[in-house]
Order: structure tokens, then C-alpha cells, then sequence
């Protein structure tokens, strides 16, 4: 505790979305570990739309802008206006086109009507209907209860509290610190120039400094967002460790493990294609895709059309004790994302023992150099590497030793240290 | 005047429950119990017991003229007696009355027919012996899940001994006949079918279900229609599915109403009722019904499409299928009745997409979507695949 006072008893306020235990997303689970990770060696005050008594982090406060004692009243029905950002994305010159693209976005979902902060958070789902209505409010129940709160620097988690980041800064002066742990061009592809696209633009445009979650997503906001190489730092996240274990399957071909939303982003087609590949070379094998998305009909389908539902198995929506019930039988980890800021979920592969093969259009890439590692495209590589795994016992146990190796090196603390090392530039001048 | 030929058909499928990918390997447990149990009761309560009551009732009344027919599948009577005794009492005393024929079926209301043959012949054989258990009379009229018929199941129906089949009819294959006679079919002398009148069903299904007391006329409206083919009908084919004379809010009255007045009314004006193997006794066939391809009862489109059109169904089915042989030869009972439950077309109707086509949700289904029904289910034939290999 005495480090603190290294920073004259200075602030963070953290703003972010989402918290474990009641949203399990990877998002929350970042936040809570880094302020799990720096709270000993600083003040933090996360800022969250909504608490819950579940959520507890001894000596982090955590505080929800639902237990404000007055609920916001959105007057205005069009919510373009709502924020105060809309005339600054104009101030700074952002072309015709992109600010259209954020007002039809905003007028989208103010056609819904819900007008007041705890009306638009009623529902249980932070995200769900009418997101970028809640972004605004946000930002405006965020302003309206900090400007005058004693802190030294914010610190704003993804695009949902870019707004308010900003518009606290403007209001107070202080420092705005950016993290990225997703892009709006991982998810809609590299080509999106939607709202959220903007929004996240803007907020890296506005801030002081940006922390990428990885190499990877440090080179996509400077190719894709057009920002400065130095005004970022890519930092990983670390990984807690976890209770893991092994378990008898009782089917007997070898389980390869999928684990994400069945999303274009996740390389849903990459994955047929390699299961193709891979049962024809290695028959004895089933693919079990756990999560549901969009392109999940799609994917049983074609795996029905094919005569391979042998192969698979789909678990539709799974719960954390499932998915770890499946790590604990898989034999290999398989993730082809076409795009992945960072990808927690082949760390807590590799922690449950199982070797992965992953994109090289990962950050997870970076930390887990002797998983083997293909660009999503090239399933034949991808096939290769699966069989190699699932076909020599060595071979698994040389890749998973290697990868063992990698796991060593990461952990929170040191993510915290390079965290802190950010806020004192700004902070203590350093 | 044109005899009437009634047919109620009594179905209870065993649902299986969400079994979880974790389960394979472990849980051999396939169906749900409680809501299996609660499906059963409801239909019983609302349906069979009032229903069952009031046929009884019109029997009595009309000193045994008044007869017609059931088939109830295999997996219905074994759910049936092993929870509601009352019920099975209940259908025993209409079998006493000698006005009720049992038409036989296959056993797990399965679409067998069009996969194995040898399958068929065991459920139908399994079905027909159950029957002569219960009710004292081996059928000899047959009847295929959905009505489901063609040519190429003549000659099989006939070889397991029955003179005649119930089929749906649909205008092309009639070719401009009426559906009010028996015809004879195309492959064989020894099987008459009998089809189904689709629009005067409808009309019937109709009165029973929304039949308000201020309607009872339809009763003599409905007599009225049959009066009028007398020129052209030999008999005139009514099958529906027994749900229709459920307990409805409001029309248990009206229902009531067309039940009593109905046979009596029918009666009077010179229709007699006799069940389908009386058909084939007193009415002379005429003409062949040639069905060079299978089709069903299902509306409007008389074929499979809502049971084996997508892939998702096709490849449930198949793999169904393909452990045929080996569940067969291992000859293990458990196995043998875990397969043949699987193998209700009730499964692979949870799987169409026809209602997410038109928006509709498929109130039939325990699932929310076919796609949550196909997973299920090929959880389970992944553990049942297992078991056969292992056992």
C-alpha cells in the first residue's frame, strides 16, 4: 500500500462497461483484472452504467451511474444533440460522410423513445437494444456526476465510454487515457466505417494516449484509424490463474474445441473448411463448436448438408462451467479468427493444457509464439498443424510443453507495471 | 344415401429433453419425463376422457349404429398405461361396445416406411399384436404415419395381412374422381384403399372446434352436404386427428350439440356409419388410385415437406437409420426401444423451418427453434450411436 503514495495520493477514474461476475465478456474480465492488478499501487474509482451487489473488488470502488439518487431526463428525442459530441465530431473536421454515418446512427435507435438514463438501462442486457442511446447517456450522467469528483487522470474502456471520456476531459481538463480492447474493424471487418467506427476514431483522436490490447490492434488503429504509431502502447492483458483440470470423454474420436460467438469474426467458414480438410486426413475426430451467433443455421447446415454431423457436435449458448467442461476433454484449441484484438480464450486453452491453433490475426499470437499459428485464410495450414497435433502423441506433448513456456511469461502484474508506467507520464511528468 | 366413415387418430410421441453435449456418454436418460407426463394429461383431460365419454354416449343412443374407428400408436398406449389407467379404461369400454374398429399402424408412428422395410414390417407387427393384447382383434385396415402412401407400399402392406389402407387424397392423383369411394390399388388385389375426403373433414374438424350452442344447426347443415352427393358416393372418409374434439372454452357445448344431434341426424336421413373394414365388405371398389409417389394428409401440399425436406432433418434421419442393423442384431430391448422412440416423425417435425418461414413459431415443438431440436436430438443419437458400438 505504501507505493501509492508514490503518486501524492493521485486518482484514476477508470470508466468501463461491463463487470464480473454478472457480464463475463472479455472486456469485463480485462477491467477487472487490471484494476485487481494496479490497485495496490494506486487510487481507482470504476465507473460502471450499472452496479450490482455481486460486483466487489476490495479496494477498487466501483460505482454504478444507476445509483445516482436523480434519474437524467433526456429531453431531447433526438439524440444526435443529445450528447454535446455531435457538433465536436463536426469541429474536427470529420468528412460529411462520417458524420452522417453517426447521425443516422444515433436516429436509428431514438426512434425507440425510451428518454431517461434508468429507462434505457431497465433492461438486463448492458448492451442489447438502442446501445448507442445508453453511449450518450452515459457520457451525460458521467459528466453530471464527476465534473466537480477529485481525480487525476481517466482512463475509458472501449468505445462505449469514448464519449464520456471525452466530454470529461473537455469539462475538467484532465487527461484522457484510451483503452482498446476491440475494434469496430474486428467486428464488422476491416472495410467498417459505421458509427461505432467514428466513435472510436474520434475518442483516439481526442485523447492523450492510447493502450492497445496488442501489437496487432496497436498496427490496426494506425492503418485502419489513421493515428500516430507513438501515441500508442500495446500492452496485454494478463490471465489469472485458474482451477483446472482434466476430465474422460466419452466419445471416442478426439475433440477439437471451438469456444466464441459464431460470428464472421470468429472465421466460422475457416473452421469448415479446415474440418473438412481435417476429417478426410484423420477421420477419428469431432469438432465441437461451443457459442451461437448469426452464422450459427449456416454452420449446421452445411455440416448436415455434408453428411459430417458425425464430426460435430453444437452446443448452442454454453455457460463458463461448460466451456470449461469441454477445455478439460479437447485435445486441440481451435481458434481462426479473422480478426482477434486480443483472445482470452486460447490463454485459458493453454492454461486447461489443451495446445492451441490460432490466427496469426490475433494478439493472442504474439504472447503464444510456439502455438501453431496460420493466417485464417489458409486452412490448408491450419488442417496440417490439427492433424500433426491429433495424430502424434509427441508432437501434442512438445507443442503443449512449448506453450507452457509462454504462459510463464504473462501475467497481470507485469501488465499493471507498464499500466502504471503510462499514468505516470502523465501523472508525475515522467 | 352414402355411408360415413369415421376415423380418429390418438398419437403421443415421446419428446426427448435438452439433453447437454456433457451428457453423452453418461446420461441414457433420453426423454422428459415431467413434460411428456403433463402432455399426456392435458390431452387426457381435455380430450380423451370428455371425448372418449361422449362417443359412448352417441353409441348408446343410437343402439349401435353409430360406429367408427381409432388407431393409437404404440408409444401413446404405452403412455397411456403406465399413467392413466382411467384412460385406457375408458377406451376399453368403448371397444366393448363392438361399435369401435382399432386400425392398425406402426408402432412408434414412425416414417419407417420409407427408410427400412424391415423396420416397417417390425413396428407394424409390434403394433398389430399390441392391439390384439388389448382390444381382443388383430386390425386389418392400416394406416401410415401422416397417412403416408404410395405404389411401392401395396404389396408390403398386404403381405402383413391387411385388405385395406386409409390414404390421403389430392385432386391430381384422383384425376378428377371423387374421393367418396374405395378404390382398388395399383399393385395388388388383396389391398383396398379408402381416401381420405380432405374438404368434408375440414368442414367437420370446423364444427367440432368452433361450434358455438347458437350453431347447432351445423349438425343438420353438415347432414345436409353428405345428402347432397348421394348421386355420386359410395362412402364418404372422415380422418382427422382426435385433438380436434377437444374441451374448448366456449364450444364444449356446441361440440356436445353436434355429437348428439350429428349420428342421429345422419341416421335418419339414411347414412349409414361403418368402420373401415365394414367399408370394404359392403362397398364395391371401383377404379385404381395409382400414387407413384409417397404423399401425406399434411395441408396444403400433401407430401413429407414438413418432416424430411431440409438437411438438418434428412441428416437426423439418416444417421436414425443407419444404426438399423446393428441395433437389430445386438437385439438389446433398451436399445431397441430407445431407437424405435427416436424414430417418431414427431422429432424431425421440430426440426422444419417451415414455420420461421412464414413467421409463425411451431407451437407444437418443445424447442425454440429447429435448430435447438436437431442439436438435441443428435446429442442423444450421438450417445445412442455409443451405446450400440460399445454394447
Amino acid at each position: 500500500m505504501q507505493v501509492k503514495h508514490n503518486f501524492d495520493g493521485k486518482r484514476i477514474l477508470m470508466l468501463g462497461w461491463e463487470f464480473p461476475p454478472v457480464h463475463a465478456g472479455g472486456l469485463g474480465i480485462a477491467c477487472y483484472g487490471l484494476a485487481k492488478a494496479t490497485r495496490n499501487f494506486i487510487d481507482v474509482t470504476l465507473v460502471l452504467p450499472k452496479s450490482d451487489p455481486r460486483m466487489a473488488l476490495e479496494g477498487v470502488r466501483i460505482f454504478g451511474l444507476n445509483e445516482l439518487s436523480e434519474d437524467l431526463t433526456i429531453t431531447d428525442p433526438e439524440l444526435s444533440r443529445l450528447t454535446g459530441a455531435m457538433p465536436e465530431l463536426e469541429y474536427y473536421q470529420l468528412s460529411a460522410a462520417a458524420c452522417d454515418s453517426v447521425r443516422k446512427g444515433y436516429q436509428a435507435q431514438s426512434a425507440l423513445g425510451r428518454t431517461s438514463f434508468k429507462e434505457l438501462f431497465s433492461d438486463a442486457e448492458v448492451y442489447g437494444t438502442q446501445l448507442l442511446a445508453k453511449v450518450s447517456a452515459y457520457a451525460e450522467a458521467l459528466v453530471e456526476a464527476f465534473a466537480d469528483a477529485e481525480f487525476d487522470l481517466i482512463h475509458a474502456h472501449d468505445w462505449m465510454t469514448y464519449l464520456a471520456g471525452v466530454r470529461l476531459k473537455k469539462k475538467t481538463g484532465k487527461p484522457l487515457l484510451i483503452h482498446v480492447h476491440a475494434l469496430e474493424t474486428d467486428r464488422a471487418g476491416r472495410e467498417a466505417r459505421n458509427t461505432m467506427y467514428h466513435i472510436e476514431r474520434f475518442g483516439m483522436q481526442m485523447c492523450d494516449r492510447i493502450i492497445a490490447v496488442s501489437e496487432y490492434t496497436r498496427q490496426n488503429i494506425v492503418s485502419l484509424y489513421n493515428i500516430l504509431p507513438e501515441k500508442i502502447e500495446a500492452i496485454h492483458n494478463g490471465i489469472d490463474p485458474q482451477q483446472v483440470f482434466r476430465a474422460e470423454h466419452h466419445v471416442p474420436e478426439k475433440i477439437v474445441a471451438f469456444v466464441g460467438r459464431l460470428t464472421h469474426q470468429k472465421g466460422p467458414y475457416h473452421l469448415l473448411e479446415t474440418a473438412e480438410k481435417v476429417i478426410r486426413r484423420f477421420p477419428n475426430v469431432r469438432f465441437v463448436v461451443a457459442g451461437t451467433g448469426e452464422k450459427m443455421k449456416e454452420i449446421i447446415d452445411w455440416t448436415a448438408f455434408k453428411g459430417l454431423s458425425r464430426h460435430f457436435l453444437f452446443t448452442g449458448f454454453v455457460s463458463r462451467e461448460k466451456v470449461e467442461q469441454l477445455l478439460a476433454v479437447a485435445d486441440v484449441y481451435f481458434m481462426p479468427s479473422v480478426s482477434e484484438p486480443f483472445g482470452l480464450s486460447a490463454l485459458e486453452a493453454a492454461q486447461f493444457n489443451v495446445p492451441c491453433v490460432i490466427s496469426k490475426q490475433s494478439g493472442v499470437a504474439e504472447m503464444l509464439e510456439h502455438a501453431l499459428q496460420a493466417d485464417y485464410w489458409d486452412t490448408d495450414v491450419f488442417a496440417d498443424h490439427i492433424v500433426n497435433l491429433l495424430a502424434d502423441d509427441d508432437y501434442h506433448k512438445e507443442v503443449l510443453a512449448a506453450m507452457q513456456g509462454d504462459l510463464q511469461h504473462i501475467s497481470w502484474d507485469d501488465a499493471a507495471t507498464r499500466v502504471i508506467k503510462e499514468y505516470r507520464k502523465f501523472l508525475l511528468n515522467e | 344415401m352414402p355411408a360415413i366413415c369415421l376415423y380418429f387418430q390418438v398419437h403421443q410421441p415421446y419428446r426427448i429433453k435438452n439433453y447437454d453435449f456433457t451428457s453423452i456418454g453418461g446420461d441414457h436418460q433420453y426423454f422428459d419425463e415431467a413434460m411428456n407426463r403433463a402432455s399426456l394429461d392435458l390431452m387426457c383431460d381435455d380430450c380423451y376422457l370428455p371425448a372418449n365419454e361422449m362417443l359412448l354416449e352417441a353409441v348408446e343412443r343410437n343402439q349401435g349404429n353409430f360406429r367408427f374407428a381409432f388407431s393409437i400408436s404404440g408409444s401413446a398406449l404405452e403412455q397411456l398405461e403406465a399413467h392413466r389407467p382411467d384412460v385406457m379404461e375408458s377406451f376399453l369400454e368403448l371397444n366393448a361396445t363392438g361399435c369401435v374398429e382399432w386400425v392398425g399402424e406402426t408402432y412408434y408412428h414412425s416414417l419407417a416406411s420409407q427408410y427400412s422395410r424391415t423396420e416397417f414390417a417390425r413396428q407394424v407387427e409390434m403394433h398389430a399384436e399390441l392391439i390384439a393384447e388389448l382390444f381382443g382383434k388383430r386390425p386389418t385396415v392400416f394406416r401410415n404415419t401422416e397417412l403416408l402412401f404410395s405404389n411401392e407400399l401395396v404389396n408390403e402392406v398386404a403381405r402383413l395381412g391387411f385388405q385395406g389402407i386409409l390414404v390421403p387424397s389430392t385432386e391430381k392423383l384422383l384425376k378428377q374422381r371423387s374421393p367418396n369411394h374405395i378404390y382398388k390399388t395399383p399393385l395388388s388385389n388383396k389391398l383396398l384403399c379408402i381416401p381420405k375426403n380432405s374438404s368434408l373433414t375440414a368442414e367437420l374438424s370446423r364444427h367440432f372446434y368452433h361450434a358455438a350452442p347458437a350453431e347447432s344447426m351445423t349438425a343438420l347443415m353438415f347432414t345436409g352436404l353428405l345428402d347432397d352427393l348421394k348421386e355420386e358416393a359410395d362412402c364418404i372418409n372422415l380422418f382427422m386427428d382426435y385433438g380436434v374434439l377437444s374441451k374448448q372454452p366456449d364450444s364444449s357445448h356446441g361440440l356436445l350439440s353436434m355429437l348428439e344431434r350429428f349420428p342421429k341426424l345422419a341416421l335418419a336421413h339414411g347414412h349409414p356409419f361403418y368402420t373401415p373394414s365394414e367399408l370394404l365388405t359392403k362397398v364395391a371398389p371401383t377404379g385404381k388410385y395409382d400414387v407413384p409417389y409417397p404423399i401425406t394428409w399434411s395441408y396444403p401440399d400433401y407430401n413429407l415437406g414438413y418432416l424430411t425436406s431440409n438437411e438438418i432433418q434428412q441428416e437426423a434421419i439418416n444417421r436414425l437409420y443407419e444404426l438399423e442393423i446393428a441395433v437389430l442384431e445386438k437385439g438389446n430391448a433398451d436399445l431397441l426401444a430407445d431407437w424405435g422412440r427416436l424414430q417418431a416423425s414427431d422429432h424431425f417435425f421440430y426440426m422444419t423451418h417451415k414455420f420461421e418461414e412464414k413467421q409463425e413459431s411451431n407451437m407444437f415443438s418443445p424447442f425454440k427453434t429447429a435448430y435447438e431440436a436437431y442439436n438435441y436430438f443428435l446429442n442423444v443419437l450421438t450417445d445412442l450411436e455409443l451405446r450400440v458400438r460399445r454394447s
